[in-house]
């Protein structure tokens, strides 16, 4: 394949911003529907007929109402499981398991609550039988980098839900994978603290190149962070619309929540979706 | 048996404080000061309590209200345990009575631990072979330990495999059922960073049950030393079970009585070895438990 096929219902004609001279997409969803049986029940069509293309550097949000399949959609690209029908594959080849390339996070920090802070980063370095030391001078450095350097030796339960999330996300960075999924992350931080999370963890995106796709439920959120935000309809989920955030990085969350080019995007997205419940 | 309970550990925070942490004020130690620690009231009511049980031992012996074939007096029982510090044999009694039991709980508590884990991780196992354990379980232990001296004989190696036996359900019951508090999300970020079955099984799954399963370990390593006692008494060339059985048969009561006292040492001392590495291994649950504020 030549040239990309447009992801469906490009309304504003997305074009990627730092794909377009890229041969293939990073990550290539291709006509997936995917169906869930449990026990007895009927099957239930979480995800159905989803194209997508998510360029190498993206930063892409999903967002929906709850149950629309988003994290399905980032079930299937981290490979837990393979879709009913269709293909989804990483970097032309199709996604079998899970891979080294793509680092996950979950909405719950799932720390190992044994483990002090900096050794819960080191918990995937440990997989890759990476040296110690460089193990240890990594997560240092990556929670140094979360502005939680000094809460290294604590232990998950003496650290707040936002310290927790932090150490999640460094977990998650330390084996420095292409592709990270992250299914609402900040969702359960108070208004504060997800602010700061979302700013610092922004920082540590910016200039690495490395691409990101982000579930939330809060319009906002996705609008402030990404540089695509994806509306997916309620159930079965199905992308509905692609829209283009034309925000100049890096960001700075605080003064950009008021800008008018910021809130133009927002209410658009709001518009499209009011007769969505999100 | 420590709470393992996942939701409790969630005290206290820095930035977003949370209702339900214990609060410590700076300056306020959880741990108690040396003086409040002694109790010196405690300590000499149970002084007192000591010196009444013992008078009125002694005085049972020596007044004849018990006849002193079936009883030794305190002065007896404590000669008894001085002689047995200058005996030879009675520390190499000791050495093999707790060699048995500590090698017995090693086997036991190891093989518990793994089966255990097994069974939890794989419900079809669990299916398979539930009715088979359960049944197995069912069994005394001690009714086996007739058969078990037959196949092993009467050395050390009979008395091993009775309290490894005994200690193996002790533990692999509560390991199995520990399994389901582990938190999914754990292995689910374990699969995402490319863990293999074995690296998730000591790194995710083993660390995760320590804490609901010490209370077992603890138990087992008591129940060892009862398994490898009672072992003794059927057949044993040496041994503490078999010297008591020597020194009741010989009517030598105040070297039984000091023996009662040597087994209880002896369960102590075991049961707080345990205790030691329970602290070492899950220090984690003490900071939590203390909801300890970390200050920066």
């Amino acid at each position: 394949m030549n040239e990309p096929p447009p992801a469906v219902a490009h309304r504003d004609g997305h074009r990627p911003a730092t794909g377009s001279q890229q041969r293939r997409p990073t990550v290539d969803l291709r006509n997936v529907t995917v169906d869930f049986r449990s026990g007895s029940q009927p099957l239930v069509r979480a995800v159905e007929d989803v194209d997508l293309q998510i360029w190498r550097g993206e930063f892409v949000a999903i967002v929906g109402p709850s149950g629309c399949g988003k994290t399905t959609l980032l079930n299937l690209i981290a490979g837990l499981f393979k879709p009913t029908i269709g293909e989804v594959s990483h970097d032309g080849r199709i996604v079998r398991g899970p891979s080294r390339d793509i680092g996950y996070m979950l909405a719950r920090s799932g720390l190992a609550p044994w483990r002090t802070a900096r050794r819960n980063v080191e918990l995937g370095m440990e997989f890759r039988k990476v040296p110690r030391s460089e193990r240890k001078a990594r997560a240092l450095q990556l929670l140094d980098a979360l502005r939680i350097g000094r809460f290294a030796d604590a232990y998950p339960a003496q650290l707040s839900h936002g310290m927790q999330q932090r150490v999640a996300i460094a977990r998650t960075l330390a084996v420095d994978p292409e592709v990270w999924l992250m299914d609402e992350p900040f969702g359960a931080l108070d208004a504060q603290t997800r602010l700061t999370v979302q700013s610092e963890f922004l920082k540590v995106w910016e200039g690495t190149g490395k691409t990101a796709i982000f579930v939330t439920h809060d319009i906002s959120e996705a609008v402030l962070m990404a540089d695509r935000v994806l509306v997916m309809s309620a159930r079965p989920g199905h992308i509905r619309s692609d829209h283009t955030v034309d925000l100049s990085r890096p960001r700075q969350l605080n003064e950009l929540r008021f800008d008018p080019s910021f809130v133009a995007v927002e209410r658009a997205i709001w518009n499209e979706v009011h007769d969505e419940v999100i | 048996m420590r709470s393992s309970d996942q939701a409790s550990l969630g005290t206290a925070a820095n930035e977003s404080p949370d209702v339900n942490a214990m609060p410590v004020q700076p300056g306020q130690s959880p741990r108690r000061t040396w003086l409040t620690r002694f109790a010196p009231r405690t300590q000499l009511e149970r002084l007192g309590l000591l010196v009444v049980v013992v008078i009125l031992w002694n005085s049972a012996v020596e007044r004849g209200w018990v006849e002193s074939i079936y009883a030794a007096t305190p002065t007896q029982t404590i000669t008894s345990l001085v002689d047995f510090v200058g005996d030879d044999l009675f520390w190499s009694d000791l050495a093999v009575t707790l060699g048995e039991a500590l090698g017995g709980w090693a086997i036991g508590a190891t093989a518990g631990l793994f089966a255990g884990l097994l069974l939890g991780r794989w419900r079809h196992a669990r299916k398979v072979l539930g009715p088979y354990l359960t049944f197995v379980n069912a069994i005394p232990k001690i009714a086996l330990a007739p058969i078990i001296i037959l196949w092993f004989g009467i050395g050390m190696s009979s008395k091993v495999a009775l309290a490894a036996l005994v200690v193996f359900f002790i533990v692999q019951v509560p390991t199995t059922s520990a399994v389901a508090l582990i938190d999914p999300d754990l292995d689910t970020v374990a699969t995402t960073l490319g863990a293999t079955e074995v690296q998730k099984f000591f790194k995710v799954y083993l660390p995760g049950i320590l804490a609901a399963v010490f209370g077992a370990l603890r138990l087992g390593a008591v129940y060892a030393l009862l398994a490898v006692v009672f072992g003794e008494f059927l057949a044993a060339r040496q041994g503490l079970g078999q010297r008591l059985i020597t020194a009741t048969n010989q009517f030598d009561i105040a070297d039984a009585f000091a023996l009662m006292i040597v087994f209880a040492l002896l369960a102590l001392a075991i049961n707080g070895g345990v205790g030691l590495v329970e602290r070492r291994l899950l220090r984690w649950q003490e900071s939590a438990a203390w909801g300890s504020v970390v200050t920066p």
